[in-house]
């Protein structure tokens, strides 16, 4: 089973994405409301895939996805309610393993980034 | 007559006795030639001749004396050349010399007639030991001059040695040459120093008399060798001898030919004096200079002062005065002073031609005081008794209302309007009871013409009174005239002052070295520096100007004093408190009220238009970042409050979707909870809606729109709204956002209980206000987004008033002029737009 941190600094998000994920048979270890939480997290519970918003108010998501990536740490997949063009060439460069649309997050979508 | 005219006679008779004997003696001479025996009395009796005159016309002159001398020793020599006896024939050879030296005499001293220097002298003595020694001591060794044989032998003979008397001849012959050689040298210098006046005067002796001792010196040098050669030469001084004094007579005949110049001097007029001075003296180097009561001094005809006391080489001054009173001065070759006679003739007849002049003068002046007196003469005289009746009438038609002898037995009642006759009569009895003069002025028609008179009344008898009436009319058409003009040009003039003194420009006035002359009151206002003596001379950019832009200001000067303008130009002028001052200057040259030229300076206060251009500046850039900030934050609002509500939402129907199958309770709770959030991002979306435009303000009004915010405000809030219709929407909006963004502020920051906003039509303005009561202590920059109102009042040319006294509550207040028309629309899209 899929071990998963969820970013997000809305709650309404994260529980959503929780219930969503946990339902298609992934296991979501825990939760970050910002970027510096979301790295110490991922040091403690070691999940597998890290699902990261790029707006945090502290550290841009590109940046928290370049460092995990940079230590050879989990696959990042990027979320955001923009579209990805709205973000260029960033998602590419940040060394995450892909983007998507917060609203059509699923199971089958992570999978399908992570084969 | 002279007292040397009184011998004339005498010495005449004597001269023509000595040439009567000389002739008669040259006629029995066994040895005497013809030429000799004919010229020799001639030439005596020239110089007798000539010398008299000279002596008569020239008493303290020595010339006229040396040659009747020079004539006399001639005669008498040449009867002893003549004679056969041997003693006289011998006494004649030995001393036959002397007559040159006196001629060498004659020549040295003239035309002073006197020896001057030292040196003159003592060449003199050595001519005449020359003279005297050259013939005499030959003599004691010669026989008998073997070149004629008819000779009578020599008398004085001591030792007879043809070779001694030859080597001596010799030597006296070279020292002959030397010592006329050098008399030569001396005339050729005195000639070339002389003026060109005396030059004239020296010409003609010089010429006859140089040759005549040239010839004589040549004669004298070769009679050793050729006797033929010198006599030869010796005819030849001969001749110009007996010319000399022919030549001093032609001299003496030129002083009489000046005196037709002074009678042209004496019909001459005062311009054409000096010409005529020059003619009669030959001097054209003369000045005449005329004396000035009010310059007092001599001043010639070029403008020049004339001093008779300065002292210049070559030159005489003369002053001419009439009883004590300096008239003329005139300034000659001193050469004139040898002719004294000419110089003093020819000064009384200039003091004549002055003289004369000066009596013109009085006369022409006492002409134009004549004309005056004639010019204020009267009009007409009247003399009339108490009643009015005329007596005797005199004077122009023209001032009298009827002609003389119709007036006459009439009564000024008959003639005169009555209110003029009351007048006449009542100054006649003043005049009569008072014994004094009396006069009235008075407006008469005459011909038709109404015309002014002034009357003068003096009493003529124990009833009577003579009136002298004076027609003053054309007098006062030019006082009216120049009063009108004089009043046209006096507002004229205070029509420049006011303009000049109150234009919102700097006028300054310059001088072409750009030194300040005057500048105006609003130059006084915006630079501090008094229009006065501390200011004026100095040079403008010293004054005004920053020391940076001088070199700039003084271009501009000189391109102006050039007539070559530069244009207007931004110069930073410097307040006498050391203010900056940005100036548009522009420098013109013009011409003043002395038709000199000057150049106006105007310069046009920049500083508060570049300063409000820098407040529209910040205001405009503050706009874009209001509105920026505007949108960053409308972006965040739906981000972060109806995108995410909306995103949750769709992973929640999705999540209730999978599970409705499985677990309906869980699926039910799943979507009430949806509903919940979709109720919410909606809610979120109406509040984002009215931020950006309040929809109810464009259909409802202001104070509806007040309403809603009233009712949606965290603390209760009263409204007062005192309109009678509705505003223009530009005005409106700006209302609402006042009233929003205060409210805010005061939920924010004013800890109050209560607001109250109110809102009315003053003056032409819409007056918003909103009070509350909380802390106050509020301020524009302190981020409260007054500021961003403050931008958003100006561009409607609307302002902001805040009044928060710390504890105190908080006013603002905003005044918003109400635009007239239409044109309103398209300021409120540019409210509505940031």
């Amino acid at each position: 089973m899929t071990s998963v941190l969820i970013v997000d600094d809305h709650p309404s998000f994260r529980a959503n994405a929780r219930a969503l994920l946990e339902a298609e048979g992934l296991e979501v270890v825990g939760e970050a409301e910002d970027g510096a939480t979301a790295l110490r997290e991922v040091e403690r519970l070691r999940p597998q895939v890290v699902l990261l918003d790029v707006q945090l108010p502290d550290i841009d998501g590109f940046e928290v996805a370049s460092r995990l990536s940079a230590n050879g740490g989990p696959r990042v997949i990027l979320v955001s309610s923009h579209d990805v063009c709205d973000f260029g060439r960033l998602v590419a460069q940040s060394g995450a393993a892909g983007f998507i649309p917060k609203a059509e997050l699923s199971g089958a979508a992570i999978a399908e980034l992570l084969a | 007559m002279t007292r040397i005219q009184r011998y004339w006679p005498l010495v005449a008779a004597s001269a023509l006795l000595l040439a009567g004997i000389a002739g008669a003696t040259g006629a029995v001479s066994t040895h005497q030639s013809l030429a000799l025996t004919v010229l020799g009395p001639l030439a005596g009796l020239a110089f007798v001749a000539a010398g008299l005159v000279g002596w008569s016309l020239r008493p303290d002159n020595g010339t006229g004396r040396l040659l009747v001398v020079i004539g006399f020793v001639f005669l008498i020599f040449t009867t002893l050349w003549a004679a056969n006896d041997s003693v006289l024939y011998t006494t004649g050879n030995a001393f036959g010399s002397i007559y040159l030296a006196i001629f060498a005499q004659l020549l040295l001293t003239y035309p002073a007639g006197r020896l001057r220097t030292r040196r003159e002298r003592v060449a003199i003595v050595a001519l005449y030991c020359v003279a005297a020694a050259a013939a005499l001591v030959p003599t004691f060794f010669r026989a008998k001059d073997t070149s004629c044989l008819n000779c009578p032998h020599n008398a004085f003979l001591i030792y007879d040695s043809k070779q001694t008397a030859d080597v001596l001849n010799a030597i006296f012959s070279i020292v002959g040459i030397v010592v006329f050689a050098s008399l030569f040298v001396v005339l050729a210098l005195r000639w070339r120093q002389a003026t060109p006046a005396r030059r004239r005067v020296l010409a003609p002796v010089y010429i006859c008399g140089g040759a005549s001792v040239l010839f004589l010196g040549l004669g004298f040098g070769v009679s050793f060798a050729s006797s033929t050669a010198g006599g030869v030469f010796w005819a030849l001084a001969l001749t110009c001898f007996i010319a000399l004094p022919f030549c001093f007579v032609g001299g003496l005949l030129r002083w009489r030919v000046s005196r037709a110049g002074m009678r042209m001097l004496e019909d001459a007029g005062s311009s054409e004096a000096e010409a005529s001075l020059h003619r009669a003296l030959r001097d054209p180097s003369l000045r005449l200079a005329y004396w000035f009561e009010d310059e007092r001094a001599y001043i010639d005809a070029r403008g020049e002062v004339l001093d008779p006391r300065a002292e210049t080489s070559g030159r005489l001054t003369t002053e001419i005065s009439d009883d004590g009173r300096p008239l003329a001065a005139i300034e000659y070759d001193s050469s004139l002073s040898h002719e004294p006679e000419l110089l003093e003739e020819v000064l009384a007849a200039t003091r004549l031609t002055l003289e004369k002049e000066r009596a013109l003068q009085v006369l022409r002046l006492g002409e134009a005081r004549s004309r005056a007196l004639l010019s204020v003469l009267p009009d007409a005289m009247i003399r009339t008794n108490r009643a009015g009746e005329y007596l005797e009438v005199q004077g122009n038609r023209s001032a009298l209302v009827r002609p003389a002898e119709e007036l006459l037995g009439l009564s000024i009642r008959d003639t005169l309007p009555p209110y003029l006759v009351e007048l006449v009569l009542a100054t006649i009895d003043r005049t009569l009871s008072t014994g004094k003069l009396q006069s009235l002025e008075y407006e008469l028609e005459v011909e038709g013409v109404l015309r002014s008179f002034e009357a003068r009344m003096i009493p003529s008898g124990p009833d009577e009174v003579v009136t002298v009436v004076r027609d003053f009319t054309f007098e006062r058409q030019l006082r009216e005239e120049l009063t009108q003009r004089l009043g046209e040009l006096e507002r004229e003039q205070q029509f420049t002052r006011t303009v000049v003194s109150t234009a919102p420009v700097m006028l300054l006035l310059l001088d072409t070295a750009g030194r300040v002359v005057r500048f105006n009151r609003t130059c006084e206002r915006l630079t501090g520096y008094p229009d006065d003596e501390t200011v004026w001379d100095r040079n403008f950019w010293e004054v005004f100007v920053d020391e940076a832009d001088h070199e700039r200001a003084k271009e501009a000067i000189a391109a102006a004093a050039g007539h070559k303008p530069l244009g207007e130009q931004e110069l930073h002028w410097r307040s006498r408190s050391g203010e900056e001052l940005v100036v548009a200057t522009r420098c013109t040259p013009i011409l003043d009220g002395q038709g000199e030229w000057k150049i106006q300076l105007s310069g046009l206060d920049l500083t508060e238009r570049e300063r409000y251009l820098d407040e529209l500046r910040a205001s405009r850039s503050r706009i874009v970042e209001a509105g920026d900030a505007e949108r960053r934050r409308l972006e965040r609002n739906l981000h972060d409050g109806a995108q995410q509500r909306l995103v949750s939402l769709s992973l929640a129907l999705r999540l209730a979707q999978a599970r409705v199958a499985t677990d309906p309770d869980g699926a039910v709770e799943i979507l009430n909870g949806a509903g919940a959030e979709l109720n919410a991002a909606l809610e979120e979306l109406r509040e984002l809606a009215r931020g950006l435009h309040p929809a109810v303000l464009a259909d409802r009004g202001l104070e509806a729109a007040l309403d809603s915010l009233a009712e949606r405000a965290t603390l209760p809030v009263d409204l007062e709204v005192d309109l009678d219709c509705r505003l223009p929407l530009a005005v409106e909006v700006a209302g609402f956002y006042v009233v929003a963004e205060s409210l805010t502020n005061v939920a924010k920051y004013a800890l109050a209980t209560r607001a109250l906003v109110r809102v009315v039509r003053e003056n032409g303005n819409a007056v918003v206000e909103v009070r509350d009561d909380g802390i106050g202590g509020a301020e524009v920059d302190a981020g409260s987004g007054l500021h961003g109102l403050t931008d958003r009042l100006a561009v409607l040319d609307g302002r902001l008033e805040i009044d928060s006294p710390r504890g105190g509550g908080t006013v603002v207040r905003a005044i918003i002029p109400i635009p007239r028309g239409d044109d309103v629309s398209s300021a409120a899209d540019v409210v509505s737009a940031g």
